[in-house]
């Protein structure tokens, strides 16, 4: 159906919606069809406000909320991981950990790194992807993860120091 | 006129039936009749942001199906529905399918069966494409809107540019996307007790992200760290209050819009976390349909008549 424009009024210019005086159609729905709706609706918010009360993760997508919800207090560390690499030209350089670099999210790596732990060699795999990312660049011989830590004391940075977690193919810090 | 959408009756109808003098209450929030071309709006932008979704933001199915399968956990949901280890054939046919079925639903020119059906499958496949990405390690929470938008449009059946008609069925799927977009929200407040417990308020998760991945201005925010303690408290008082915009009309609610919209390009610019997926929805809280008038009106010439 369609309605002619509204005829602008005063001095402001345009106005909107269809004609004044002009009766708007409304499309009601069936009481089957508001029954079904109103069903489908209870059940949604139930199944995300489960979710986040008691749910985990894997119930994706009606799983918890849960982005920024853990509490770092007010005197924690903050850890970050990062990458050292010494390349074949001899430059040890830091290289952000992110899909762009080396493939793989910081996230991800810091998810993993109990297993990155107990085998370096996985590091092997970011050198390749590096490689393959930067072509023209030269190849990652000695990759660190290493691991910033913040310390806080009532909210404020007090301390910044580096670990090293592991390093490959050497391990030696 | 079909079953569902019962003849077109002007406003005062009387209501028949017992189950819809029932219903009859909650159908002012739930059911509010809204203009069926806000809809037709509102769906173009939802189905063309679903493609680029899939290119920019959810764009790392293809690598993770090329992956080590050992990071697979599949989500609750992939197994209920014995959906298969993704592999690059797979990613590329679902890929295939979300790519023309959205780009059929955002054209607005199927027949109402034809239009239910296709918009179910890119539902389907969009929602199946999104928990492949959540599947292998961390699970973001920000396309709970938009899936559900995805799922509720097709229901609305055939909505043109021009039609100013009212339809119960669009007022019903445009508060479904809102109550998605409010769920959000509000359940990350909630999630915040559960996980960080009641001081999560008072702690320094602001400080660990902007020292983590805070962009020059995320850091300036660092010092002094009241700044970061004041917008913790912001912040999930703001998600505590996004209900009200369910309730809100007219100026009260475009402001809390606004203010939402602040919230997001905060992040943005402290974090470069932008929760797009979630901001395209914010749009089923606004009357699309009068920014398409007023440009219908500048270019159809004559019509409009200024006494």
């Amino acid at each position: 159906m369609r309605f002619p424009l509204r005829v602008s009024s005063g001095t402001s210019g345009y106005t909107t919606g269809p004609l004044p005086g002009a009766e708007v159609a409304v499309r009601r729905l069936g009481a089957v069809s508001l029954a079904w709706r109103l069903v489908v609706l209870v059940i949604g918010v139930v199944l995300v406000a489960r979710g986040t009360l008691v749910g985990q993760e894997g119930d994706w997508p009606f799983g918890p909320m849960s982005q920024f919800a853990f509490r770092t207090g007010p005197n924690d560390a903050i850890h970050s991981t990062f990458l050292q690499a010494r390349n074949t030209a001899g430059q040890v350089i830091v290289i952000p950990i992110s899909r762009g670099q080396v493939g793989i999210a910081r996230a991800e790596i810091e998810g993993q790194l109990p297993d990155i732990v107990r085998e370096p060699s996985l590091l092997g795999g970011l050198a390749d992807a590096y490689r393959r990312l930067h072509p023209d660049e030269p190849a990652l011989e000695q990759l660190w993860l290493r691991d910033r830590v913040t310390d806080l004391y009532k909210g404020r940075a007090v301390g910044e120091h580096v670990d090293l977690i592991v390093g490959w193919p050497v391990d030696d810090g | 006129m079909t079953a569902e959408a019962r003849t077109a009756q002007t406003g005062s109808t009387t209501r028949s039936n017992g189950l819809r003098r029932v219903l009859g209450g909650v159908s002012g929030g739930v059911f509010e009749a809204v203009p069926q071309n806000r809809v037709a709006l509102l769906r173009v932008v939802i189905y063309l942001f679903t493609i680029c979704d899939t290119v920019w933001i959810v764009n790392d199915v293809y690598s993770l199906a090329a992956g080590s399968q050992e990071l697979y956990h599949p989500m609750l949901m992939r197994r209920m529905f014995h959906l298969p280890t993704p592999n690059h054939t797979y990613a590329l046919a679902l890929h295939v399918v979300i790519i023309a079925a959205c780009l059929l639903c955002a054209s607005g020119r199927l027949p109402r069966a034809l239009g239910v059906l296709v918009g179910l499958v890119a539902a389907a496949a969009f929602t199946d494409w999104v928990s492949i990405g959540m599947s292998y390690s961390k699970v973001d929470h920000d396309h709970f809107a938009l899936i559900v938008a995805l799922w509720v449009l097709p229901t609305v059946g055939v909505a043109r540019f021009q039609d100013w008609s009212r339809s119960e069925a669009a007022g019903w799927a445009l508060f479904c996307i809102q109550v998605g977009c409010v769920a959000i929200y509000f359940l990350s407040a909630l999630a915040k007790f559960r996980f960080g417990g009641w001081n999560w308020a008072t702690g320094s998760t602001f400080a660990w992200a902007m020292t983590r991945r805070g962009t020059g201005l995320g850091k300036m925010l660092l010092e002094p760290p009241w700044i970061l303690l004041v917008s913790q408290f912001m912040v999930i008082t703001l998600e505590l209050l996004t209900p009200l915009i369910l309730v809100f009309r007219g100026r009260n609610r475009y402001v809390f819009v606004v203010l939402l919209l602040g919230f997001h390009l905060s992040t943005f610019l402290a974090l470069t976390i932008h929760f797009l997926p979630l901001v395209i929805c914010l749009l089923a809280f606004l009357p699309l349909e009068r920014h398409s008038t007023t440009k219908a009106q500048r270019t159809s010439g004559g019509r409009v008549i200024t006494r």
